[in-house]
């Protein structure tokens, strides 16, 4: 059921615009997420991938364009908008907080605090109970962390994306947005962190995916829309698509008459 | 279930137990050395007395020192605790002595005047992006003025006021323990520095002073309203800094409208030497209260050895220049 694409629309964007003075960043995009889908978001450098997610997540505020869930407007303006919309976001460089250990990571900005006297009146934390939900959860999706007090710079880059993969799917309600997730991985550690997001899908999320890599598209991904020069150059089913049309569409090689 | 005793984060003893700590062990082992120093060099230095008044002079530089702590963890500076101490001393004097408030309220009044103007500082520096080097210099120097102003230049005395003496000279401990005469100023910047501490190990605004101080913007894409914490951080530290003005108020038995400029920099020092990171993210209120210790130790101990007032200071600023190059070559060292 949860892996099932419905005809549903989640979140359609329209016209997105971002424009840093008179440098057109990304230019009338839009964009249809349909319930339970991986969208690929593909493009050369500087297509507007990042800037895109960025304006939809409300990291950044976008010149123009409007979103809706469900068929409803909403006014994403701001990280905590999102995350209120349901939507849960891994960005490429800020995912985690470095200095911060990975239990605290996990619950940043969602720290449950004590049910009692201490925790209303100072936001006392409940440890215990915040510790007890990282281990059920890593546990679950075979996620090893040996010691979740360590910062999270002492871990691989491999682990750090597979814990905030792992945030995404303790706190993701309606959909995970990833910018480039086995960017800097390893082949072993870019499987690891791919099967996450397929695990993402089981649990009900539709899934918003930037990357560079056409196999991940290929494998993982059931449509793509390829951005180029801050413009929307395609949308695709995966199926209908290879690899070479792909590059072509990428680097303008080849127009696409759809669109 | 989630008692005190069963907590398994290890951030209250991470916070005593990881890179800060060999910085922390420094500091500490200089304050035992200074200690062992000026007791061989003076036999006047190990007095009760003494010590007693090391503890004093402690007290509220220690507290302003707490309160910077707070802001520099979450990578900022606050250069106005002098004067919104000296300006909390005055509201102090208008509630108590002007208005002829109950002791009570003049208490309350200083702390929220502080915790007011701290939420002002924060504004600046959180709302209108300006530096907090500028914005906290901009508010000193604001504090210093209105406290004159308000003053009229003058000290306000609370020579009616019964018992305000007592908040920082008196002694409880030495009521119950007649040989241990600890000043209540003591006892109560014991007690800023433990709620301080627990802020920070055990609560939500503790978690988000070292994340700022981490990485603001991953912080804020997490989805924490980083503005208004960091508005918070800077209330909490002013209010801390209106229980300083209260200590010094009372310790004086007046409001020195004059006095402030330069309580910024040694509670600075203290933070620093302390091993608190300038750069944010790192730090402990036990350091800080080391720190604060040294500085103590060090005047009073110079003093004793009746070196002159001149040197002091020079000591002072060699001393500063020595902890941060410490900390610079421990990060160094760590990466």
């Amino acid at each position: 059921m949860a892996s099932q694409i419905g005809e549903k629309t989640i979140l359609r964007a329209r016209g997105v615009s971002k424009h840093y003075g008179g440098v057109v960043a990304l230019e009338a995009v839009d964009l249809d997420l349909r319930e339970g889908e991986v969208l690929a978001v593909v493009g050369d450098n500087g297509a507007g991938k990042s800037t895109l997610i960025k304006a939809l997540t409300g990291a950044i505020p976008k010149t123009s364009g409007t979103i809706e869930m469900d068929g409803q407007e909403v006014q994403i303006n701001s990280p905590t908008d999102a995350k209120a919309a349901g939507i849960e976001t891994v960005y490429q460089d800020l995912a985690l907080v470095n200095e911060l250990s990975i239990s605290k990571n996990m619950f940043l900005g969602r720290e449950i605090v004590r049910d009692d006297i201490l925790g209303r009146l100072f936001g006392t934390l409940d440890f215990g109970q915040m510790d007890s939900e990282i281990r059920a959860l890593f546990q679950k999706l075979d996620i090893r962390i040996a010691d979740i007090y360590r910062e999270a710079e002492a871990f691989s880059g491999g682990q750090r994306q597979a814990v905030a993969l792992a945030k995404t799917v303790m706190f993701g309600k309606r959909i995970a947005i990833l910018d480039e997730p086995t960017a800097a991985l390893g082949v072993r550690e870019s499987k690891m962190a791919m099967d996450l997001v397929r695990s993402l899908k089981d649990h009900g999320l539709s899934v918003i995916m930037i990357t560079h890599n056409m196999q991940h598209v290929m494998n993982y991904c059931d449509r793509v829309m390829v951005l180029r020069l801050g413009r929307l150059a395609a949308v695709r089913d995966v199926k209908d698509v290879d690899g070479d049309t792909l590059v072509g569409l990428i680097t303008g090689a080849t127009e696409d008459k759809a669109a | 279930m989630s008692s005190v005793t069963d907590v398994k984060d290890k951030s209250p003893l991470a916070n005593l137990g990881d890179s800060g700590a060999y910085q922390k062990l420094l500091a500490f082992a200089s304050l035992i050395a200074l200690l062992i120093g000026f007791s061989i060099a003076s036999p006047n230095f190990m007095q009760t007395s003494n010590m007693i008044a090391i503890l004093q002079a402690t007290s509220v530089n220690g507290v302003l020192a707490v309160a910077a702590t707070l802001v520099i963890i979450t990578g900022g500076i606050d250069l106005s605790v002098g004067t919104l101490m000296t300006f909390c001393a005055v509201i102090a004097g208008v509630a108590l002595t002007y208005l002829g408030l109950p002791l009570l309220f003049g208490v309350i009044a200083a702390i929220a005047a502080g915790a007011f103007c701290g939420l002002c500082s924060g504004t600046f520096v959180a709302k209108m992006k300006i530096p907090p080097f500028i914005a906290t210099l901009g508010m000193m120097l604001i504090l210093k003025g209105l406290s004159l102003v308000i003053s009229g230049t003058r000290p306000i005395y609370f020579n009616d006021t019964p018992g305000f003496d007592q908040i920082s000279r008196g002694s409880l401990i030495g009521e119950v323990i007649p040989a241990l005469p600890i000043p209540n100023g003591v006892l109560i910047l014991f007690l800023v520095a433990i709620s301080a501490s627990y802020i920070l190990s055990r609560t939500v605004l503790g978690r988000y002073t070292f994340a700022l101080g981490s990485n603001e913007e991953a912080v804020r894409l997490s989805g924490v309203n980083t503005d208004a914490w960091k508005m918070r951080i800077y209330a909490l530290a002013g209010g801390i800094c209106g229980i300083g003005g209260i200590l010094i108020a009372s310790r004086l038995n007046s409001a020195q409208p004059a006095l402030g400029l330069g309580y910024e920099l040694e509670a600075i020092a203290a933070v620093v030497i302390g091993g608190t990171s300038l750069s944010g993210g790192r730090g402990t209120i036990l350091g800080t209260l080391i720190g604060a210790l040294i500085m103590a130790v060090l005047t009073n101990g110079l003093r004793v050895l009746s070196v002159a007032q001149e040197w002091q200071t020079v000591v002072t600023g060699a001393i500063i220049i020595l902890a941060v190059y410490a900390d610079m070559v421990r990060r160094k060292k760590s990466g």
